[in-house]
């Protein structure tokens, strides 16, 4: 015999869940308030550094590579095909660095005060997607002046491969900052992951090239979402005979792969910062 | 019928609270330390915090945790907060707590006395449209009306506990969690603060309140738990908590009283607690280990259990028995072992001799408080029975386990019900 006692009716259950629900909202937006108004405290430029940083990276890799070395992208608008890339990939990176220490450098408050953790690492994301969008602005500009081919249906298209890059970062950013608290040196081994990432993805030169030398390799580094997520949102945008995921599989079910990655990252990602996320407070 | 543990009256339950925290040693909290010795196992030592506490807070309760330095109240107070998550047992709140134990939590020096308000107050749940309609109170009663834009790096430190205070009390919570706010700030802040408190008691709000001083606890608290090395060594009327701490850091030996809740048993149990037999026998370091081995006077149902103690002949004994009884009521003897039925072969005693008794159980009782009584008796002849000492209800053991009956015995329950 079994009677199960309930400590809340369910009308206080449903209520509760929801001042959870705002409780998190409230505390997401003073977060990434602060985080922006501590970030540019004191610097004359102030928000304008989100849209000057990928502009100057941009600046110093068009001299080097496009007019220097001369790589040929093989498309109309080497520049802003470039500029996608950077953009991106600097979303990705300041996703995943930024989530690292997030939790470890919210101890303070997280040994003192009772919240959801995730919002910390959520606030980080935020932040980076504000500069994302800053970002592209400055990408928009160029392809008015410049000569980018963008197809319609990238209005729905570049948010959702945008999504896609977000639920991937983020889901490495939950495992990551997780870990971090007992373990320090997933941050020394992420920056070295970071650097052959950033070679191993196609942002600097083009993938043909590496197609014609080895299509395994290049087919390989095309599994990599965010290799697949650049070379698409540079498809919609910039030019259609980029070589994207789906073109170099041919159509086939391979092309799902980066997508599937990018769900499960995430889903694992969110799951083992859930389990790990209630002894945070005792271990920080 | 359960409605004991449904009562509307309670604010904060806590039920046979375990947390250990474990300490690895000479952590290097990194990868190397997997390459140097992958096979070694760190040796990992285990501090036991709360050793299964209970007790409950009434609503509208002004109510204290007392106890020495690094006797477990502040880590009960984050498991109450939420921060920390018990390893055994349960905590239940019912109504809207306040989830930060300190005050000023976020605090960020960058920032003016007006942003650090609305970070503070979002931490603490108000969104910012609640802020905006309690600027003006919060900052009129930290009386800082003057330097709202200036960066809180070029306030004094009381400003800004004033202002901290003044945002946690504009923070409507049922339940208000206070560890130790009331040592800073000069008299007059001080004062004020009692104020806001009188005024949440007459509103009917709960304070649980963690404090090493007693004249406050004495002022302000309803009732009281004090808490040392992870177990509750009384519960209740505040004087006799704060008898109770003073008699504790003089070093007296105080028996250990474990685990009392819900009301099921009067806080005062001076009263069942009596002493027997004609004392030519002492019995001193009684100690008892759960199933694990753990010193504890918390039990598992179902699981055995040892208690331990010694005991000072004064005079001869030539067969001395040994005995302990649990007790749910002080007369009605419950479960019994004994040193004489369990036919063991006890060696007599001197005078001047001490025995060194272990008894060995199974906890037959279920969920619940119990009295144990430790007795030594010398029994020549069946006939001839002498109570050497009588400990009547001394220890207060509490029983753990699976809640499958409202009786004292434990059974798999089996109610068939057909329609007539």
């Amino acid at each position: 015999m079994y009677i199960f006692v309930y400590n809340y009716d369910e009308v206080n259950f449903a209520k509760k869940i929801q001042s959870r629900y705002r409780y998190s909202l409230v505390l997401l937006k003073q977060l990434v308030i602060t985080d922006f108004k501590l970030r540019y405290k004191s610097s004359a430029l102030g928000y304008l550094w989100s849209m000057l940083k990928p502009l100057l990276l941009f600046l110093t890799l068009y001299i080097v590579f496009v007019k220097f070395l001369n790589v040929q992208f093989a498309i109309n608008d080497p520049a802003i095909y470039l500029l996608v890339g950077i953009v991106l990939w600097g979303f990705f990176n300041e996703v995943t660095t930024g989530s690292i220490q997030s939790i470890v450098g919210r101890g303070d408050i997280l040994r003192k005060i009772n919240f959801p953790k995730y919002i910390v690492v959520i606030s980080v994301t935020v932040s980076a997607l504000i500069n994302l969008g800053l970002s592209l602005v400055v990408v928009f500009v160029f392809m008015i002046f410049g000569n980018a081919h963008p197809i319609p249906i990238a209005a729905i298209a570049v948010p959702l491969l945008i999504l896609e890059l977000f639920m991937f970062a983020i889901g490495i950013g939950f495992f990551l900052s997780a870990t971090y608290v007992k373990l320090r040196d997933v941050n020394y081994v992420w920056e070295v992951v970071l650097q052959a990432g950033f070679y191993a993805t196609p942002i600097i030169y083009p993938i043909a090239r590496v197609a014609q030398f080895s299509p395994e390799a290049a087919k390989l580094l095309l599994l990599n979402p965010v290799a697949q997520v650049i070379q698409d949102v540079r498809y919609f945008l910039v030019d259609q005979n980029t070589v994207t995921t789906s073109s170099i599989f041919d159509g086939g079910y391979y092309r799902f792969i980066p997508v599937l990655i990018s769900i499960l990252v995430f889903i694992l990602g969110a799951l083992y910062f859930r389990k790990r996320s209630s002894s945070f407070a005792e271990n920080l | 019928m359960k409605s004991a543990n449904r009562d509307n009256n309670i604010a904060v339950e806590v039920k046979g609270v375990i947390k250990d925290f474990k300490l690895p040693h000479d952590s290097a909290n990194s990868i190397k330390s997997l390459f140097v010795n992958p096979f070694s196992r760190r040796t990992i030592e285990t501090q036991h915090i709360l050793r299964g506490v209970s007790f409950d807070v009434k609503k509208g309760e002004f109510f204290g945790i007392v106890g020495r330095n690094g006797c477990g109240k502040s880590t009960l107070l984050k498991m109450i907060a939420g921060i920390y998550s018990p390893d055994k047992g349960s905590i239940t709140v019912n109504g809207r707590i306040s989830p930060f134990l300190e005050l000023g939590v976020g605090f960020n020096p960058e920032l003016t006395g007006r942003e650090n308000v609305y970070l503070n107050g979002a931490l603490l749940g108000l969104s910012t449209k609640e802020v905006d309609q309690k600027y003006d109170a919060i900052v009129g009663f930290a009386e800082l009306e003057a330097f709202m834009d200036q960066k809180l790096n070029n306030y004094s430190s009381g400003m800004q506990v004033r202002l901290a205070f003044s945002v946690a009390i504009h923070v409507e919570s049922e339940i208000l969690l206070i560890d130790e706010v009331l040592a800073v700030g000069d008299e007059n802040f001080q004062r004020k603060c009692f104020e806001v408190f009188e005024s949440f008691k007459r509103e009917g709000k709960t304070i649980i309140f963690v404090s090493h001083s007693m004249s406050s606890v004495k002022d302000f608290c309803d009732r009281a738990v004090l808490i040392d090395k992870g177990e509750v060594i009384a519960f209740g009327n505040t004087e006799r908590i704060v008898d109770k701490y003073s008699e504790l850091n003089r070093g007296r030996e105080v028996i250990r009283l474990t685990a009392e809740n819900s009301g099921k048993l009067k806080a005062e149990d001076d009263d069942v607690r009596s002493v027997g037999g004609t004392r030519s026998v002492e019995i001193t370091d009684y100690e008892m280990y759960d199933h694990n081995n753990k010193k504890t006077f918390s039990l598992e149902t179902g699981k055995k259990f040892r208690i331990q103690f010694k005991a000072h002949f004064t005079e001869p004994a030539d067969n001395p028995v040994y005995a302990a009884m649990f007790r749910k009521n002080p007369k009605d003897n419950l479960y019994g072992i004994n040193s004489f039925f369990s036919k063991e072969k006890v060696p007599s005693q001197k005078s001047d001799s001490i025995a060194s008794v272990v008894i060995e159980g199974v906890m037959p009782l279920s969920v619940g408080h119990y009295y144990l009584t430790l007795a030594v008796a010398d029994q020549s002849k069946r006939t001839n029975h002498t109570d050497l000492i009588v400990l009547n209800n001394y220890i207060k053991v509490s029983v753990y386990g699976a809640e499958d009956t409202w009786g004292l015995i434990p059974n798999e329950n089996r109610v068939k019900v057909e329609k007539a």
